[in-house]
């Protein structure tokens, strides 16, 4: 099947994701497929509740935020680390049409799934010919 | 405590970040491209606080049954199996890791490892081992003998 969608991934978070605060933002680890009336994407957010996951889609513009959740880092002190902690952001352009309002997003154990159902505009679609 | 507090402490905590920064002679950024840098995997923190070591691990996606702890001497061994992401349809990215893992973490000669006990939320595998009775700090009484 070739791919009806291109997806791109931008590196760095726009201008607008600035942040005021010293918070460190890292690039989540992404699956994205396409299947006929979607296009699906998981990603790793490792230390985020799924209420704090943020997900917009403006523009054919989609972004991903989540924030991790720093109480359990009160009152220790490294020994050893070999992976940083901060929130996660990452935004993709969409090419064609998604149904916004039939977007369905589930967390569970730190990864975030994402249906995104294509519009019926941008589905497939047989051409029926009549025969006469 | 604020939040922003924390978090300043945090990313001072975890240099791991800056090393790197060094060692690749980048200027400092805050967009990074990964949690982690130094390919053992999936990666581990260690930490401690006033009762016992902490060893936390990133393994998101799993069902808690798939992971697997277990005791040798001082040494914890975390293994599991992550499965790749199924679907029918065609892959635009495929960036997540899949398979077997298995990591080794020894701790010091006072983790009463027996004692530890495991959980496992939002993809964070969290392992508490105690410090044992007998390394914790005890106040000695001193006794008074009047005559």
């Amino acid at each position: 099947m070739d791919d009806q969608l291109t997806v791109k991934s931008e590196r760095k978070p726009s201008e607008a994701h600035e942040n005021t605060r010293p918070v460190r933002t890292f690039i989540p680890k992404v699956d994205i497929t396409e299947t006929e009336d979607a296009l699906w994407l998981w990603a790793d957010l490792p230390g985020v509740a799924s209420d704090d996951v943020d997900i917009r889609l403006e523009n054919g513009r989609l972004s991903i935020e989540g924030s991790v959740g720093l109480d359990e880092y009160s009152n220790l002190s490294p020994l050893y680390t070999e992976y940083n902690v901060g929130n996660y952001v990452r935004s993709f352009e969409i090419s064609n049409e998604i149904d916004s309002e039939a977007i369905e997003a589930r967390v569970s154990n730190g990864v975030l799934e994402l249906k995104l159902p294509k519009s019926e505009r941008a589905r497939p679609r047989r051409i029926p010919i009549s025969a006469h | 405590m604020t939040r922003s507090w924390l978090m300043s402490e945090l990313d001072g905590m975890l240099r791991l970040q800056s090393e790197l920064d060094r060692a690749l002679e980048r200027p400092f950024d805050w967009f990074t491209r990964s949690t982690t840098g130094r390919g053992a995997f999936p990666p581990v923190n260690i930490f401690r606080d006033e009762a016992s070591y902490l060893v936390r691990m990133e393994v998101p996606g799993l069902p808690a049954e798939s992971l697997s702890i277990e005791t040798k001497g001082d040494t914890l061994v975390i293994s599991g199996k992550r499965t790749p992401t199924e679907s029918s349809g065609s892959a635009h990215r495929r960036e997540r890791w899949s398979g077997d893992f298995s990591r080794s973490v020894r701790l010091p000669k006072d983790a009463a490892l027996e004692s530890a006990d495991a959980s496992y939320r939002n993809g964070v595998l969290n392992i508490r081992v105690p410090f044992r009775e007998e390394s914790k700090p005890r106040r000695i009484e001193i006794s008074s003998q009047s005559h």
